[in-house]
């Protein structure tokens, strides 16, 4: 037994220092503790404005063919607290890109992208991945449940994921989608409709305060498509979070009251 | 901002092992089984160096006819070899009055009952401390009276032919048993020992002068062999026997006995336990090295399909490592995720790996201490048992780390 604890300890501790140094040589965008502090109440500094999400200059490139590729390009976007839009555009048009990109799962090129008063483009990959995991619910295209994994054990995931120790929440708002009698079943035995509705319960478990949806009614009918977007719209009003909907789906776009074509965002225009 | 991590990968590391089950199963199998064969043979190659020894013996020199030591003692001490000749029992009378030998014990081998060696000896194996722990004792009866037939039965011979106090026995001619080689001469049980844990478990103790009297063995004078008649003594010159077992507690004097029979003799050989034992061990040394390299190479093995089953699975997981990462994952989390499959497999297959080595070691010294006498024990531990743990979580980490780079180092915005 000492054997064993001596020998778990080892490399515990190695495995643990030798990930922290890797990470540290990875994240080239690390900043200082103090840097942190800077970015996150430089609001107070008056640098920043009181918008909920707000970008400036947003440049997005991707490296093709040996040469860059401009993807996106966003002079000015805001939104206020629990404002509810649709981002429309043709494909390949950089839509999910820019939700990548406000969810901080890539790196704009150049600008800025402020969520809550937290610089998004500035923060390091660690702490960006912290603050999307308890400030940002997204939903996909394809539902992306995790395989192997029951519709409890999925929306779980995203609490266990993010250190909530009490997973309750979970089977609450599985209910409260309809899906009480389907909790213990793996997606791939879920109808399409039933499957989104687990991944946006998967979103707003933590109680977001930004939603972003990729196509979520893309291989719906349209009375799943309602459901979904009802649903979504009602959650969204009761967490007063902002939700931000990337769809090229006129009759999901005919559910918003406001919308943005993406070409026109790129211009710096704001419906 | 920091994330708890431990429970987070514990969770989805088990759920994943549950998802891939038939390949976890595989390779903790791999595992395992390395694990058993590494183990096996370090320990039981450690243990018989330790256990051919006999250290519960007050015995540890022989001396018998001209031949290898090696043969001398295989024969003598663990009833292994064909017996190499006789020596004139003047030797014994001369070793006994000998003031550097603490004990001696005349050995006449050349019977079998049903396989197992009978031996012909005298009652001073009985009134001397032959093992560390004192004189042999007796389970059931007592010694046998040197000038009758009884016979004193071995622990394990007993118990294995299930023999009673009072049975009547004949012996067989020859090492090996052979029925038509049946001696008409009937002995006696008399007394079984207990049980000694060394090969004296697996004899028939009977006295030398009855051995002398079974027919078909001979009693020669000038060479000619002659007949004896049943009140006739057989006079010591004329007797003959196998080996004489030697106690000798000053090294000096087992120098000087080597020189004395091996060097000048011409119809002895001497041999010391001690020497001889590492000897023959290191002529199995290289079987045994080479069995080691094997089993290290399973173990690469083990590891090579540990990283193939994660490595393959990748192109599958790519999404779901993409959609943790959109949940909140941390490149941390991944990264630990699939160090941990590796790790919990290895650990999976090192525990199933020592508990079958308990349970196969077990069964290996049973059978061994049935075919040898001799008694394998966990007394020794090799070194490497130490180090195995930190070896194979290496091994772990190594199968893991390459999977675990390659996702970790994965763009998930062009994934999802």
């Amino acid at each position: 037994m000492t054997i064993f604890v001596t020998h778990f300890n080892f490399w515990y501790h190695f495995v643990i220092r030798w990930s922290e140094l890797q990470l540290y040589k990875y994240d080239n965008t690390a900043i200082s503790s103090s840097n942190w502090y800077d970015i996150h109440f430089s609001n107070k500094k008056g640098i920043l404005s009181v918008s909920f999400i707000k970008i400036d200059n947003l440049k997005k490139y991707y490296l093709k063919d040996g040469g860059k590729r401009l993807i996106l390009n966003i002079s000015h976007f805001q939104l206020e607290r629990g404002e509810q839009i649709v981002l429309m555009g043709k494909s390949g048009s950089g839509k999910s890109t820019f939700l990548h990109v406000i969810a901080g799962l890539t790196k704009a090129s150049e600008g800025a992208c402020f969520i809550n008063d937290v610089a998004i483009h500035q923060l390091s990959e660690s702490k960006c991945d912290a603050f999307r995991g308890k400030n940002i619910g997204m939903i996909f295209q394809n539902y992306h449940l995790l395989p192997g994994l029951t519709a409890l054990e999925n929306v779980q995931a995203s609490e266990i994921l993010n250190g909530n120790t009490q997973t309750t929440n979970a089977k609450e708002i599985l209910t409260r989608l309809g899906l009480a009698d389907r909790l213990n079943d793996l997606p791939e035995t879920l109808s399409a409709g039933q499957q989104q509705r687990v991944a946006i319960a998967r979103a707003l478990c933590l109680s977001p305060i930004l939603i972003l949806a990729d196509e979520p009614t893309a291989g719906l009918d349209q009375e799943n498509a309602k459901i979904v977007l009802n649903l979504l719209k009602d959650e969204c009003k009761r967490l007063n979070a902002c939700l931000i909907l990337v769809t090229h789906d006129e009759f999901a776009k005919n559910q918003f009251a406001h919308n943005i074509n993406l070409s026109e965002l790129s211009k710096g225009i704001h419906e | 901002m920091n994330k708890p991590l431990f429970r987070p990968v514990i969770f989805f590391v088990l759920k994943s092992l549950k998802q891939n089950s038939f390949s976890v199963c595989l390779s903790i199998f791999a595992v395992a089984v390395s694990v058993l064969l590494v183990l096996l043979i370090s320990g039981v190659y450690q243990s018989s160096k330790s256990a051919f020894l006999l250290d519960q013996m007050n015995l540890n020199a022989v001396m018998g006819a001209r031949s290898s030591p090696t043969q001398l003692v295989m024969n003598t001490f663990y009833h292994m070899d064909v017996s190499p000749g006789n020596l004139p029992y003047r030797y014994y009378t001369a070793l006994k009055k000998d003031k550097r030998v603490t004990l001696a014990i005349p050995y006449a081998l050349g019977d079998n009952y049903y396989g197992y060696r009978v031996v012909g000896t005298e009652e001073v194996i009985f009134d001397k401390p032959i093992l560390k722990s004192g004189l042999l004792q007796f389970a059931e009866g007592s010694k046998f009276d040197q000038t009758k037939t009884g016979a004193v039965f071995g622990s394990q011979v007993a118990n294995h032919l299930n023999i009673k106090l009072n049975d009547q026995i004949n012996s067989f001619h020859g090492l090996d048993y052979n029925e038509d080689l049946k001696h008409n001469q009937i002995f006696t049980v008399v007394g079984i020992l207990k049980p000694t844990q060394t090969p004296l478990d697996q004899v028939i103790l009977i006295p030398l002068e009855a051995f002398y009297r079974t027919e078909g063995h001979v009693i020669r004078k000038n060479n000619e062999v002659i007949a004896l008649n049943a009140d006739e003594v057989i006079e010591d010159e004329y007797k003959e026997i196998s080996a004489i077992m030697l106690q000798i507690d000053n090294l000096m004097a087992v120098l000087e006995l080597k020189r004395e029979a091996n060097q000048f003799g011409k119809e002895a050989t001497f041999a010391f336990l001690p020497e001889i034992v590492p000897e023959i061990l290191d002529k199995i040394g290289w079987g045994v090295l080479v069995l080691e390299f094997v089993a290290y190479v399973v173990i690469f093995l083990a590891g090579l399909v540990i990283l193939v089953g994660i490595y393959n699975g990748l192109s599958q997981r790519t999404s779901e490592f993409a959609i943790l990462r959109a949940l909140g994952a941390s490149r941390k989390f991944i990264f630990f995720r699939i160090i941990g499959e590796s790790e919990i497999i290895i650990f999976c297959g090192m525990t199933i790996g020592a508990i079958l080595y308990l349970f196969s070691f077990f069964l290996l010294k049973g059978y061994f201490y049935q075919k040898t006498g001799v008694y394998l024990s966990f007394n020794e531990i090799p070194s490497m048992y130490y180090w195995l743990p930190s070896f194979l979580a290496g091994i772990g980490f190594v199968a893991g780390i390459i999977p675990a780079l390659k996702i970790y180092r994965t763009d998930v915005s062009k994934i999802l």
